[in-house]
This record gives structure tokens, C-alpha cells and sequence, in this order.
């Protein structure tokens, strides 16, 4: 476990150097990995070779193919049918609602079969925000150990009602020859034990559900509050690059993790700071998303239009950086609008705009307001500021002019 | 390729994200690895943008725009 010095970096070019240093990690709190770690293993806390040799492997389920397949044929498809499908006029949590339809494509993607209910949907989204108190361990105030116990519960619940049955199908199928299409197949045929499998599903559920959930409930409530928000509800419906800027510039305000930490595995100097082995860094990527030379004059306002200094995307460094940046990515935040010739052509079919953007325009198109009689509420459970435990909503049923 | 410009992927970097492929697939491909590789495809100018954020964008600092000379 760490007990070095701390040092905190604010700086965008700072952060995105301590990012890309190898020397840095992710891996905090070995000490207790014997003692079965909740996350350990994980893609997201291993280092070096091993990391860049797992993500070699789960990257393949992110390819070009499979990104096109899920952004213009599937994903607007289930997303309107789930919206649609909402009461018009009655409340609903929009951070569940929006789970919902990140669920529906993470678990495909991940290879977590489900009845294709609302209610098994539902269910992996209730496990998840469970899962997600695991990654957000480092944050969480008071006992920190009722919370590794209520992941690990919530693991053995997901093994019993959701993974074994979908492990065991590809077991079958992998002995058979038939190719690998989601990130569990390719984990069974690269020969990983099956509770790190478990757990690494888990994550890869989890990431591909909770970041984009708080993100929608985030866009819109920055949305909501904004000077010109008439205006912005009806572009919103209308224009999905619109849609992506407006959760890029989500991201860059309230970015999921607004202080990444990272572990000196090694001597190195990051900054001009010398680290010593067990020492740690803490990037504040949320001051860093406000420096007004690289985002301009009023880096605290809601602006999807605003320019950007050509050295930086909109989002920041909102996915992280280096070797552990987001796997999701391209998936949640599609590719940026301009100086691509290949993908920013004129028709939107060949452009990738990520898969929150085509989340908030359909809840748009169905006329999504604030519920007038409950406020959002965030989640006090960590001090991230970034995660909501309610966002009450209701839909209209048509675009709100 | 554009006069004294060479696109290169660093294979020992490369944890094949991907993004090079999907933003560029005239210049990038995958090898036989599963890792991206140029296609040595001739680089126009007006790509240089584009392939300027690829490079940036790499999170595994793999591509490299190299100058010949």
C-alpha cells in the first residue's frame, strides 16, 4: 500500500505527462489483495506489460465493425424503444432510466445474457451501481469495509442470477470453435480463472453503464440551467453532433473522476516533481478543465459551442490518459466533429457521434422536462461531486418547444 | 506518402485501441498481431490534421508522423 508523499498536479499538461508516465499505476492498495480485493486483477488497477497485454486482447470487441453496429443500428433502436415505452407525464429516475439503455448495449457488448426485460435490465443496472462503490473505494467516506462486503455480495449475486449461466453457455461454445463476439468470450479463450473473469465482466458492465448514466443526468441539468436551455432542448432533439458537444462539454465540467490518482511504481520525475517509489500523485482534472487558455474565457459556463485550443479535445481528459485511458472511449464519446475527412462527411451514417449522444436526443425527442415536484440529488456517498444518487424526470412524449 | 513524412506505430507500445484504424482506415490496418500499423498508404496534405489528433490522441503515444530527411 502506498505511504509516500502526495503530490497534486493541476496543470492540463502536467496531468496528461503524469498520465503517460509507465511509472506510474493504477494499482493501489496491494496490500490487501490477498484478502480478495474487490477489484483485483481488473484491467483497470493491472500495470505494464500484463495491462497493455489484456487490453491488446479486450480491445478487439471495440473495433470500427462492432462501434457502427451498435451506434446506427442497434443502440437508437433499443434506446427509443425503453423511452417510448415511459409513462408520459410520470416521474421516472433518470439515472435508472438512462442505465437502462447503457445496460442493454454493455451487456451485449460484454456477453451478459438477460430475458431482455426491463426488469433483468433493471437489475444488472442495481448490481452495477453496487460494483461501481468498488471503483469509487479510495473515495468513499466512513467504513470503507461494510463497502468491500456489499460489492462482494453484489459479485455473488451477479455470479448466481447473471454470469454463470453466460459463462458456462461460452464455455460450451468456445470447446465448439464458434468465434469470439464479446469481451467474456475472449477472456475464456485467452485461459483466465473464472473468478477473475467474474470480476473483469463486472467492470466492463459497470463502465459501460454508470459513467454514461451520471453523465446524461449531468448534461441535462447543466442544460436545464443554461441561459439559452430553449433553445439548446430543441437542437438537442434535432442535431446529434450538437448532442455529442453538449456531452463533451459535460465531461469537460463534471468529468466522472475529477481526481485521478496514480502510484510511483518507480523512481521518476513527473512535472519537474521527483517521486520516490510508494509515492502518489493526484491529478485534478477538474481545475485542470477550467484553465482558460485552453478552453477560454468562462471555463465555469455551460458553452457545447465553445472553441477549444486545437491541442486539446472538448472532453479533456475527461476518459484519462496513457495506457489506462477509458476503454469505452469512442464507444461513449464517439470521434470529434472536424478535420476528419474520412469520417466527418456530410452524411452523418459514416460518423461516429458515441453512444451518449444518441442517449440524451431520443430523451429529448420524447420530451424529457424536470420533474416539477422532486430535485436531483447527489450522491453523498463519495466526495467525487460528480455521481447522482436521484435524478427525477418525466417525459412529455414529443420535442418540448 | 507526403514528401518527407512517415506515419510509424511503435509495436511495443500499441495495446491496439483502435482509434487509428477507425479515424484513418486508409492509413492504418491491423497486422497480423491484431495491432495497428500503417498502411503506408501516400499521405495528402489535407490529412495532416487529422493525422496530427490521431497522433495526439494515441493513448499509448504509439504513432509517431516522422519526418524522412
Amino acid at each position: 500500500m502506498a505511504t509516500g508523499a502526495a503530490v497534486t498536479l493541476s496543470d492540463y499538461d502536467d496531468i496528461r505527462e503524469a498520465l503517460r508516465d509507465p511509472a506510474l499505476s493504477r494499482s493501489f492498495d496491494k496490500r490487501s489483495w490477498d484478502a480478495g480485493n474487490i477489484r483485483a486483477g481488473i484491467v483497470s488497477i493491472i500495470h505494464g506489460d500484463e495491462h497493455r497485454e489484456r487490453r491488446r486482447i479486450e480491445n478487439t470487441q471495440f473495433r470500427r465493425d462492432r462501434l457502427f453496429a451498435y451506434e446506427k443500428d442497434l443502440f437508437p433502436t433499443v434506446c427509443d424503444a425503453l423511452v417510448a415505452a415511459l409513462p408520459v407525464g410520470e416521474p421516472f429516475d433518470l439515472l435508472r432510466v438512462s442505465g437502462r439503455m447503457s445496460m442493454a448495449l454493455s451487456a451485449k457488448r460484454t456477453g451478459i445474457d438477460h430475458d431482455g426485460s426491463v426488469e433483468s435490465l433493471d437489475r444488472l443496472v442495481e448490481l452495477v451501481l453496487i460494483f461501481s462503490k468498488g471503483s469509487a473505494i479510495l473515495d468513499i467516506r466512513g467504513d470503507r469495509s461494510k463497502v468491500e462486503e456489499e460489492v462482494r455480495s453484489a459479485y455473488r449475486d451477479f455470479d448466481a442470477e447473471f454470469f454463470g449461466a453466460s459463462y458456462d453457455r461460452r464455455t460450451l461454445a468456445a470447446a465448439g470453435g464458434v468465434a469470439s463476439e464479446d469481451v467474456l468470450e475472449v477472456l475464456i479463450a485467452a485461459g483466465f480463472p473464472r473468478d477473475l473473469v467474474l470480476r473483469e465482466c463486472a467492470i466492463f458492465l459497470q463502465g459501460g453503464t454508470t459513467t454514461s448514466s451520471h453523465t446524461v443526468c449531468s448534461l441535462f441539468d447543466l442544460l436545464w440551467a443554461s441561459a439559452d436551455s430553449a433553445e439548446s432542448r430543441l437542437r438537442l432533439a434535432d442535431d446529434v453532433a450538437f448532442a455529442q458537444r453538449c456531452v463533451h462539454e459535460t465531461l469537460r465540467l463534471r468529468p466522472t473522476t475529477p481526481v485521478i490518482r496514480r502510484l510511483a511504481e518507480e523512481p521518476t520525475t513527473v512535472a519537474g516533481h521527483r517521486l520516490e517509489k510508494g509515492d502518489t500523485v493526484l491529478l485534478d482534472v477538474r481545475q485542470a478543465h477550467r484553465d482558460p487558455r485552453l478552453f477560454g474565457a468562462e471555463p465555469e459556463r455551460f458553452d457545447p459551442e465553445r472553441t477549444v485550443d486545437p491541442a486539446v479535445p472538448l472532453w479533456g481528459l475527461a476518459f484519462g490518459g496513457g495506457s489506462h485511458q477509458c476503454i469505452g472511449r469512442s464507444v461513449a464519446g464517439g470521434f470529434p466533429v472536424g478535420g476528419d475527412p474520412e469520417d466527418q462527411t456530410a452524411d452523418p451514417a459514416a460518423k461516429l457521434f458515441g453512444l451518449i449522444a444518441v442517449q440524451v436526443l431520443t430523451l429529448a425527442r420524447h420530451g424529457l422536462v424536470p420533474d416539477p415536484h422532486r430535485s436531483p440529488r447527489l450522491d453523498d456517498a463519495t466526495d467525487r461531486g460528480s455521481r447522482w444518487a436521484t435524478f427525477p424526470a418525466r417525459v412529455t412524449g414529443s420535442v418540448v418547444r | 506518402m507526403n514528401a518527407g513524412m512517415r506515419l510509424t506505430v511503435d509495436a511495443r507500445r500499441c495495446a491496439a485501441p483502435g482509434d487509428c484504424v477507425t479515424r484513418l482506415g486508409s492509413h492504418f490496418t491491423w497486422d497480423t498481431e491484431g495491432l495497428a500499423t500503417p498502411t503506408g498508404a501516400p499521405l495528402d496534405p489535407s490529412l495532416l490534421t487529422i493525422v496530427r489528433t490521431i497522433v495526439r490522441d494515441c493513448p499509448t503515444q504509439a504513432i509517431d508522423l516522422e519526418s524522412d530527411r
